[in-house]
């Protein structure tokens, strides 16, 4: 036992353990450095920050203030970040006509810009599938193709969120960063996920994305209107989807997809309102959704027109 | 606090003096000893490194992307869950069959369970986009989705898997380290209460996966028990190594009975492992389809991309 030994035997190896310690601590430290930099990015504000559906209307306006002020900042951006609710009665839907599309990307182009993405990636909520004629079969199509369209013996499907009615990506969040509107638009509070990329793992369409590194766009490039749910310039480390742009939906405009779509294979609208293209097309075409046995029941229709 | 032998302020005194007595000897050593440790410490010391980089610049450091948004942390993360279940392969020979050699061995299999949830902590951390928002998954201060998300029922199992066995072994510590012998109903109770919760960790961890529809390899209800036999061949395996070691390094009495009784464990799950791989590849090759692409990636490569092959 140590108690029986020497005075000075004990204190010397006790020494020994302190420097060793010290040192041990000193190069902890010295490891860690990096995260000075980091922590020196974050406010206390963002750091306390509720959850969304927990702030108080006051509480909103300076979240929504301070956001402005960051892009300020750190894009050099004047951006306005309103808080756009879902209007009462609304039930959004899309439907995509698979005659018409001819594979261009021109929404995928439209979503980039329009929801401010990282440059450097080109990222997009969009990823359009070159698909085998003959073939539904997802695994046979590829969205890395890079020749004129549209090809011979190919038709294109575009494919981003589905809008679940039953989305998977909501029920696996374990802190309920994202969940389903009224209006059917499943959205994430960008300031209160934790980055486990659990969503994006359930989601059967890999319609998420996460932010991988602190989104690049060039001041001039920045779409400046834009809402808390959707389009602001996402933080890195936090997940991000397609919010069928209702900074715009919800404002009476049409999804930024589909206005850019040069063959008018997109119908987007609301399915409560039983004039609107939307209910026509569910009412008039054989359309179908994707994955449909998985039991997601998407908001988003794919039909042929023949 | 009759059932202690002593009036309980006098632990105030005693069980800090328990543990820097703990913290001494687990700093005392032979120069090899210290070596070793330095060399674990620059090891550990990159990773923190590295670690801070990541939360600094963004996970794009780690090259995962989009397509493969889990990597090594979370396949670490799942090891180590199995591997702090499998300790529970020396406590229950010990304790349910009341094997006397097992018995003065166990708090081996209970400390090797404490490392592993923490290093399980620590990965599931690590792999965390947002480290400064960890308080949003506490529950009462956080928004905690229980019970539909199983993050959230794996945060809570592998707490209290973590809190049973530092109360068990810090408690036999303790009272060996004041002469005493342990009262029973301050441990039994929760070591009985620790068999459950081993089976319940790895389920859970298996219910993370086998519950999404849009992964089809994964969607099995055959991942829960095939996690759990698994992690009752690596765990044993683990701990037959690591008594092997400690009786070559150290005075511990081991003898041939525990190896023996958790060879005898291992030569059962192991071939009921193998039962079930057989079964699974099976399932997927002989019905073919969509559903056995992630398989046939897995064992022969897909599409000219083969990184996971053996």
């Amino acid at each position: 036992m140590t108690e029986q030994q020497p005075e000075s035997g004990l204190s010397r190896r006790t020494l020994l353990k302190g420097i060793g310690a010290t040192l041990g601590v000193a190069a902890f430290a010295k490891a860690l450095a990096p995260l000075t930099e980091w922590v020196d990015g974050l406010s206390v504000d963002a750091f306390l920050q509720k959850h969304y559906r927990e702030l108080t209307p006051d509480e909103l306006q300076t979240v929504l203030r301070r956001l402005e002020q960051e892009t300020r900042d750190q894009y050099g951006a004047d951006v306005h970040i309103d808080d756009l609710t879902p209007n009462p009665g609304v039930k959004f839907a899309y439907a995509l006509n698979l005659s018409l599309c001819i594979g261009c990307r021109k929404c995928a182009e439209a979503c980039h810009k329009e929801n401010n993405h990282d440059r450097d990636t080109h990222q997009s909520y969009i990823r359009v599938l070159e698909m085998e004629q003959g073939s539904l079969d997802l695994e046979k199509g590829t969205a890395g193709y890079n020749h004129a369209v549209p090809a011979p013996g190919k038709y294109y499907m575009p494919v981003q969120c589905q809008q679940c009615n039953n989305p998977p990506c909501v029920k696996v969040c374990p802190v309920e960063a994202t969940w389903k509107e009224q209006d059917g638009i499943v959205v994430i509070d960008y300031n209160w996920c934790i980055g486990c990329r659990y969503c994006e793992a359930a989601c059967p369409y890999h319609a998420r994305r996460f932010n991988w590194k602190k989104p690049s766009i060039p001041a001039e490039d920045v779409n400046p209107v834009q809402a808390y749910l959707s389009n602001r310039i996402r933080p890195q480390g936090v997940m991000e989807k397609c919010t069928f742009c209702l900074h715009r939906t919800r404002a009476g405009k049409l999804p930024a997809c589909l206005e850019a779509c040069p063959t008018g294979a997109r119908v987007f609208g609301d399915v409560a309102d039983p004039d609107s293209d939307i209910r026509w097309v569910l009412e008039n075409k054989r359309v179908f959704v994707l994955k449909e046995e998985l039991g997601t029941q998407p908001s988003f229709f794919y039909f042929f027109d023949v | 606090m009759s059932t202690y032998s002593e009036p309980f302020p006098k632990h105030l005194v005693s069980y800090p003096r328990f543990i820097w007595r703990s913290l001494v000897l687990s700093t005392e050593g032979n120069l090899a000893f210290y070596a070793w440790m330095t060399a674990l410490t620059a090891i550990a010391l990159v990773g923190v490194n590295a670690w801070s980089h990541q939360v600094l610049e963004g996970m794009v450091v780690t090259d995962m992307s989009d397509h493969v948004s889990w990597g090594l942390y979370i396949a670490n993360f799942t090891f180590l869950v199995g591997l702090a279940a499998g300790g529970v392969m020396m406590v229950i020979p010990a304790y349910l069959y009341d094997d006397k050699k097992m018995h003065d061995l166990v708090i081996v299999g209970e400390l090797l369970a404490i490392v592993a949830i923490v290093m399980c902590l620590l990965f599931v951390n690590v792999d965390l986009g947002r480290p400064d928002r960890f308080w949003h998954i506490i529950p009462g201060i956080g928004r905690f989705n229980w019970p539909i998300s199983m993050l959230t029922w794996d945060v809570l199992v592998l707490s209290g898997y973590l809190l049973l066995n530092l109360h068990i072994a810090g408690y036999l510590l303790y009272q060996r380290f004041l002469g005493h012998k342990p009262d029973k109903k301050w441990y039994i109770p929760f070591v009985f209460l620790s068999i459950v919760w081993a089976i319940s960790i790895h389920t859970v961890t298996a219910f993370l996966y086998c519950g999404l529809g849009g992964r089809p390899f994964w969607n099995s209800a055959l991942l829960a028990p095939r996690f759990l036999t698994s992690a009752f061949v690596t765990g044993p395996a683990f701990i037959i190594v690591s008594l092997l070691i400690l009786q070559r390094l150290t005075r511990l009495e081991i003898g041939r009975g525990p190896i023996d009784t958790l060879t005898s464990i291992l030569r059962i799950t192991v071939v009921i492992n193998l039962f079930m791989v057989l079964s699974e590849v099976f399932t997927e090759f002989y019905t073919g389809g969509t559903h056995v692409s992630a398989a046939t990636y897995l064992y022969f490569g897909l599409h000219g991309h083969h990184g996971l092959v053996p």
